[in-house]
């Protein structure tokens, strides 16, 4: 076998408990929106369990690439001294992520979508921009919990890397790291430099049976946010092939 | 000479403590090699220094001319004291794993050696023994055809009544012509035979760094002898 696609393998191994469990969970949540549809007077309400599950998709790769890294820290010298460049062992993990998340919210809605069926006169009036919404916050859910992965990794090889040269202080240093970096770019998107980078490439989202307002989206947000990515994605991989020791 | 693993003046600190202090030394191909010494004398942090996987504080480590990383991990096989597996495999899954990460693995000759070691294939790892891991430890790592082969106390764990035939059967897998064998051992005594030279630490120093048969000369002692005249 081919060495990424078995590391693949080896990584999904890994974290497939939980992803069974986070199946098992959706089914849970079909269950629970069935019997909201039945004893909610409000049509929309039957909603809500799924709308809650979608949002806890967020931190749903983060999670499987924490418990992932994790389970690697347990036997470090054993990952580390795999001869594949640190970008393609962490790609692995986001890829599984990846995989997992699609696999889970596709399962979730179309789970969702089946038991709705027999109650669809209900939400008809709301159907267009229901699953338009849906189409919105697929791709988004994903894309936030990439990016929420992409920090996991980045905080795990700090402390990694720390944690033989300062000890007990590098859990001190990473939440010190993890709040000044978090608050550093909430502070900067409140500034007109940020306006100025990323208000390009205007697209608004409408969807007025469910919202008033229609979501402001800017191609440029995605470009800056995308930008930031892969800076930590090549940061992590510098400091897992450089600075982490075995 | 670049097939050497050379070590520069190195000095590995953790936090606030000195592990190894100003260690030089190289060890050529076609060699098997023992590191003695006491307990928390630094034999373990040498192995990692000179597999990449620990970074020298000062000084520097290297492995066929190039300063010695992690990635130094595709011509050195490196085996911790610990062990390091993926619980989640069987003894065969293990090997076909490490067949598709290593170019130099040989699946063959882990089946051989597998033999040897009376390891059942279809066993899950986390099912097995702590003897049978370091079995297990010692197919992974000899099966590799890398020039280096490091192993951090291959020998604990295993029962003494096959322990010999364990060490002997390793060392007929090793190929002086293009390998070198560098081990940790609290058995001096049982490797002593098999080793050509040694390296004794003390404190995180370097000790000597001498030939078998040349201590044998100038003291006329054994390692084991030597080593409890000195460190005592």
């Amino acid at each position: 076998m081919r060495q990424w696609p078995a590391m693949f393998i080896k990584d999904f191994k890994l974290t497939r408990t939980v992803f069974f469990i986070g199946l098992v969970m959706n089914v849970w949540i079909a269950i629970l929106t069935l019997y909201m549809g039945r004893v909610a007077d409000d049509s929309l309400l039957m909603f809500v369990p799924i709308a809650i599950a979608v949002a806890i998709h967020v931190a749903y790769v983060p999670i499987m690439v924490f418990i992932s890294l994790k389970s690697e820290g347990n036997h470090l010298p054993l990952w580390l001294s795999n001869p594949q460049p640190a970008f393609k062992l962490l790609l692995s993990k986001i890829a599984n992520g990846l995989m997992m998340i699609v696999i889970s919210l596709a399962f979730l809605f179309a789970l969702s979508g089946l038991l709705i069926v027999p109650k669809f006169n209900l939400i008809e009036p709301y159907w267009t921009d229901t699953w338009r919404v849906g189409l919105f916050i697929f791709p988004h859910i994903i894309w936030i919990s990439i990016q929420l992965s992409v920090w996991a990794m980045v905080i795990w090889a700090l402390y990694q890397c720390l944690k033989l040269k300062i000890g007990r202080w590098s859990r001190v240093a990473v939440v010190g790291v993890t709040i000044l970096s978090g608050g550093g770019d909430a502070l900067f998107k409140t500034t007109k430099l940020y306006r100025l980078v990323t208000e390009w490439g205007g697209i608004a989202y409408k969807f007025p049976a469910i919202l008033s307002d229609p979501i402001q989206t800017y191609a440029g947000e995605y470009v800056y946010d995308f930008m930031i990515v892969v800076g930590l994605f090549i940061l992590t991989a510098w400091l897992v092939d450089n600075k982490v020791e075995g | 000479m670049s097939d050497v693993i050379r070590m520069t003046n190195v000095t590995k600190k953790y936090i606030n403590q000195t592990v190894l202090k100003d260690i030089s030394f190289a060890v050529p191909i076609g060699k098997i090699v023992g590191i003695v010494g006491g307990n928390g004398s630094g034999k373990s942090t040498l192995l990692r220094l000179m597999s990449g996987l620990s970074l020298p504080t000062s000084g520097s480590v290297t492995v066929n001319g190039e300063t010695a990383n992690r990635r130094t991990g595709k011509v050195v096989s490196y085996s911790s004291e610990l062990g390091s597996f993926y619980p989640i495999f069987t003894v065969k899954e293990a090997m076909r794993f490490q067949a598709s990460q290593f170019a130099d693995f040989n699946l063959a000759k882990a089946d051989e050696i597998m033999k040897l070691m009376q390891l059942d294939p279809h066993m899950k790892i986390k099912a097995l023994s702590k003897g049978h891991r370091g079995r297990l430890q010692i197919v992974l790592t000899l099966a590799r055809e890398a020039p280096y082969i490091l192993m951090d106390e291959p020998l604990s764990g295993l029962d003494p009544m096959v322990r010999e035939s364990i060490v002997k059967g390793m060392i007929s897998y090793v190929d002086l012509n293009s390998q070198t064998l560098i081990m940790t051992s609290h058995e001096v005594a049982e490797i002593e035979t098999l080793i050509d030279g040694f390296v004794a630490l003390k404190g995180g120093s370097l000790l000597r760094m001498a030939d078998v048969d040349e201590l044998h000369e100038s003291e006329g002692l054994r390692i084991t002898d030597w080593m409890k005249k000195t460190y005592i």
